[in-house]
């Protein structure tokens, strides 16, 4: 649990082959999920789709978590099927404690889908799917103002009936 | 291109070598000159480029079999693409002077950019791990309905709102100051 406002972080975009990506597929995940979807989901949306990854480094330059956020047609059924921003992943360092960076990291994607959505590149609500028994990241998402828009937890018969939800937010501005 | 099958992908690759060869013998009207070469080349990388990360698309999604045949084929031709491409770019950029203008070296040095990093980085597609992405959004037509309210009823960033990287504000306030009639 985070204390205190949330430590600034510095985010860099990267590419599949960079000493980074490298770097963040070696991380000791308790969830070997996470390592699957960042080593096998992530590069084909980056190479096929429209995904961009970014690093995050703390003051010290420490890297502290990764995020992820595609451009895609996945909940299309509930944009009139207009590409929407998508987040597929996320993840934080699990070799430091974490001091918020994964609020901080969930704020940087809602800015660049904000941006995507601003210069009509998508339309303006940004999803996310999210297991039901990742209640810690369903706090952040929470927190960060996403919204459950699925009525009923939604099984996934590949991994063995585990259930996930649709978070949305929207990332337009107030008129 | 709709099915991705090796008759389909065959069909693509066949036609975009006689396109290549036709704009190679300077049979082709809009390769009369080298500049107009330079664009048909652009248009070939960027076509490949679609076609084949729509393929990887398809596949990722559930909506084609993978099939290494069809990989192969993909691979051989977007290296051979590149190969002529690369040459011909190369040659553009030697015979670039002050009294010789090629406006389109630089739409095909991007094509090829975009070329040699899907080349270079090749992924081998393979069915989604996220459940969204291998079926979609599973739920009841009553479900979807309830969801739907949801997602309308989503209120929007307040109007004070702004990117919390401060490195990115310059372009919000671009794109803001674009949208405001």
């Amino acid at each position: 649990m985070a204390h205190g406002p949330p430590i600034p972080l510095t985010a860099v975009l990267i590419g599949l082959e960079s000493n980074e990506f490298q770097a963040i597929s070696g991380w000791p995940f308790a969830d070997p999920f996470v390592k699957r979807l960042l080593q096998e989901d992530i590069p084909q949306r980056v190479q096929f789709g429209n995904c961009s990854i970014w690093t995050y480094r703390d003051p010290n330059g420490s890297l502290v978590g990764f995020g992820t956020l595609d451009v895609c047609g996945e909940c299309g059924e509930f944009t009139g099927g207009n590409l929407h921003p998508y987040i597929p992943l996320l993840a934080i360092n699990p070799t430091i404690k974490s001091r918020g960076y994964g609020t901080s990291i969930v704020h940087h994607l809602i800015d660049e889908a904000a941006l995507l959505a601003l210069s009509g590149l998508c339309h303006d609500v940004l999803f996310l799917d999210v297991y039901t028994t990742n209640e810690k990241a369903i706090r952040v998402y929470t927190g960060c103002g996403f919204a459950t828009v699925s009525p009923e937890p939604i099984p996934d018969s590949q991994e063995g009936g585990k259930t996930y939800i649709v978070m949305a937010k929207r990332v337009s501005i107030a008129a | 291109m709709t099915t991705f099958d090796l008759a389909d992908v065959r069909r693509f690759t066949a036609d975009l070598d006689a396109r290549m060869d036709q704009c190679d013998n300077g049979e082709e009207l809009e390769c009369a000159n080298l500049d107009g070469t330079l664009r048909h080349y652009a248009v070939l990388c960027c076509e490949f480029c679609e076609l084949a990360r729509q393929w990887g698309r398809a596949i990722f999604y559930g909506q084609a079999a993978f099939d290494p045949e069809v990989e192969k084929l993909w691979l051989d031709e977007g290296m051979e693409l590149f190969r002529r491409a690369s040459g011909l770019w190369a040659y553009g950029q030697g015979m670039k002077g002050e009294c010789f203008v090629l406006e389109n070296g630089a739409a095909l040095g991007s094509a090829l950019w975009r070329l040699e990093r899907l080349l270079s980085a090749w992924v081998t597609p393979k069915l989604a791990i996220a459940p969204l992405a291998r079926h979609g959004v599973a739920l009841t037509q009553t479900a979807k309905e309830e969801a739907q309210k949801r997602v309308d009823a989503l209120a929007p960033l307040p109007t004070d709102w702004q990117p919390t990287d401060p490195r990115r504000r310059p372009l919000f306030r671009k794109l803001q100051k674009r949208r405001r009639p």
